[in-house]
């Protein structure tokens, strides 16, 4: 079910993926000639000095499991990271001798971590560096204390944040919106997840720092490059360097860091004590005596448990009622905002650090269409959350209502073979996979 | 200097090995097999060489040296490759990717050639959000200009490398999704989802670029 449209979509995007071709070298044979040789010699000398085979080895890898036994704990933590020794079982391979071994075995204490305290520093060009204390109970508990006293405490089983302002004895209450919101917070959690990507790779993506003085102490280092991974929800591009210090004699880590090529911010953790007991009464959700509650944000919805199709439907008619007859770029995000009004001004600033409130500056000429746009985008979008898991797409940027040719939205129902899509008058049919439309 | 223009279809595409053949050169590798190594070498030298190219920018020098880092690096770890994790292709396609983030990390050019290609993209008249959805085809100056190269490369380079090789199996090499789906073992469903989702990223990504402004700050779709 391939329109015209589709295919004249996929040549245009072929001609713009072909321009990479402009001023590419052509093979240099004799150079590929020669590196034949010398890349033949490095394997024989690495399998001649190997002692062990890949499965022998394998009685040193670390074995990694997830939880994700619930939602609420696969959308609180992001990802809980068990760590296990266990012998005969090659999970993710690489790590055998060399590098990622001894990389591995400085980064385990914060991957087991149950409990964690550390200071952590943002650094971000010429912007004024943001010190904070981060202190949590994993997964759910997290406490991070600013600079200037500001105190934010996130509990992700009860998907609350509070920030408590000492300066102004004001309290702020938030409700974290799953998944948007997972992983904003959680320091030890993201540093968990990098590592645990660090640590499938194998030796030659490691390199030895050696030894320095760091923070005055005597220390060995790694660095990781992380060629990144997208996640388009809470815009994280995950490419950078992890750098990760520790005591050369009880391997404790002495500092990690973790510069983000996407945002230039570069953050680093010191002081760090792990598996410390911390009492659970800190990361309490009661307001202090003295304190004035000033904001309190509506509980967000639960995550649905099937797609409510009537809904996406009116949804999409309300859409076009107010767009004049034409879908929009897309169904969640701020595009909804320009394609009302082209003229407002929406900026990502990433100057200062504001906690889990985010970057995002809003300046729109026509406050009615702001409104409206944010009543709509209320329940997570659009169409509103879509169950967890569930395959789907909107493909309507640009369609007119009415035409009954146009796919704009399609999504496969729990256990069915056939996905349903939705047209541009808003019909309803089931399709195969194999006739879905790109 | 040549530069490669059309004779990709010409020439080998490691999209072209069938999932046995993968198999063998694994299992060889893993035992310590030099002819594995070279096997792997014929096989991939070339279409490696042509797609580091493409990410990279008319610099020869450059070129070989990734090339080379990253058949170095790959003759170090090639006997804990574990097919379980992917073809030959894609684990051989990561590490070049790697060498070459680490090669730009070192020099200030690509960021000065990226910034140059946005502002260029900035003033560049015509229905932009159209062509980068593929409603609309780009005049032949804008397909041909060096700027639009730059914010291509540096696009895909922001990609995870599966989405690179597919990209660029289907959309530069010319492969049919059936080959795709053949070499890789999946199905054809699989791999145009996959695609799809490459797509997706690809226009995500090139949207983020473009819409960069010289204050440094950068709008949001």
């Amino acid at each position: 079910m391939r329109s015209d449209k589709s295919k004249n979509s996929d040549e245009q995007f072929y001609s713009l993926l072909r321009s990479v071709n402009r001023d590419a070298v052509a093979p240099d044979r004799e150079f590929l000639r020669q590196l034949q040789e010398r890349s033949a010699k490095e394997f024989e000398a690495e399998v001649r000095s190997g002692s062990a085979s890949p499965q022998e080895s394998t009685n040193r890898i670390l074995v990694w499991r997830v939880i994700m036994k619930s939602r609420m704990t696969k959308l609180a933590a992001a990802a809980v990271i068990i760590v296990a020794v266990i012998g005969g079982i090659h999970e993710f391979g690489g790590l055998t001798d060399g590098a990622s071994a001894a990389f591995a075995e400085i980064v385990r204490p914060v991957l087991t971590a149950y409990t964690a305290s550390f200071d952590v520093a943002l650094e971000s060009g010429n912007q004024p560096v943001q010190r904070s204390r981060f202190q949590c109970i994993a997964p759910a508990l997290i406490k991070q204390t600013m600079s200037d006293g500001t105190t934010i405490i996130v509990d992700y089983q009860q998907h609350k944040a509070l920030t408590l302002n000492p300066n102004d004895m004001t309290a702020n209450l938030t409700w974290l919106v799953p998944r948007k919101d997972v992983g904003v917070c959680d320091i030890l959690g993201q540093m968990q997840q990098r590592i645990a990507r660090a640590i499938s790779l194998s030796d030659e993506s490691i390199e030895r720092l050696g030894r320095r003085s760091i923070d005055g102490r005597d220390a060995i280092g790694f660095q990781v490059e992380l060629s990144g991974e997208q996640d388009y929800v809470i815009g994280w591009q995950g490419r950078g360097t992890f750098t990760v210090w520790a005591d050369p004699d009880t391997k404790h880590p002495i500092r990690l860091e973790w510069y983000d090529d996407s945002t230039g911010i570069n953050s680093v953790a010191t002081n760090m004590e792990l598996n410390v007991d911390l009492d659970e009464a800190m990361f309490s959700m009661r307001i202090p005596e003295g304190y004035t509650l000033t904001e309190v944000e509506e509980e967000p919805k639960a995550l649905p448990s099937t797609v409510d199709e009537q809904k996406i439907i009116n949804a999409f008619r309300q859409w076009v009622d107010l767009s004049g007859g034409t879908f929009p770029s897309s169904v969640a995000g701020y595009s909804l905002i320009k394609d009302l009004d082209p003229n407002a001004d929406i900026s990502f600033i990433q100057k200062e650090w504001k906690g889990f409130h985010g970057f995002v500056h809003v300046n729109m000429p026509s406050l009615k269409a702001f409104l409206k746009v944010m009543e709509l985008m209320s329940s997570g979008g659009l169409i509103g959350p879509m169950p967890e898991g569930t395959d789907w797409d909107y493909v309507g940027k640009g369609v007119k209502f009415g035409d009954a040719d146009r796919p704009i939205f399609w999504y496969r129902p729990e256990d069915s073979k056939t996905y349903r899509v939705i047209y541009g008058d808003l019909s309803v049919k089931g399709v195969a996979p194999e006739n879905l439309p790109k | 200097v040549k530069t490669v223009i059309d004779d990709f279809d010409l020439l080998f595409n490691p999209m072209n090995m069938d999932t046995d053949t993968n198999s063998e050169i694994a299992q060889g590798l893993r035992q310590g097999s030099c002819d594995a190594w070279l096997r792997l070498y014929e096989l991939y030298a070339e279409q490696l060489w042509r797609n580091v190219a493409r990410l990279m920018y008319g610099d020869a020098v450059s070129v070989a040296d990734v090339v080379q880092e990253t058949f170095l690096v790959a003759a170090r770890s090639a006997r804990n490759f574990d097919p379980r994790r992917g073809s030959l292709w894609v684990w051989l396609w990561t590490i070049a990717q790697r060498q070459v983030a680490l090669h730009y990390r070192k020099q200030q050019r690509p960021k000065s050639l990226l910034t140059q290609a946005q502002q260029w993209w900035n003033v560049l008249d015509g229905q932009k959000a159209d062509w980068i959805d593929g409603h609309e085809k780009p005049p032949a100056e804008v397909l041909e200009s060096r700027e639009l190269a730059t914010l291509v490369r540096h696009a895909l380079a922001e990609l995870p490398a599966e989405y690179q090789t597919l990209l660029m199996a289907k959309y530069v090499d010319g492969a049919a999704v059936e080959t795709i789906a053949e070499r890789i073992n999946s199905s054809s469903v699989a791999v145009r989802s996959k695609l799809a989702r490459a797509r997706k990223a690809f226009r995500r990504v090139f949207a983020r670029l473009t819409r960069y402004t010289p204050s440094g700050q950068e709008v949001i779709p």
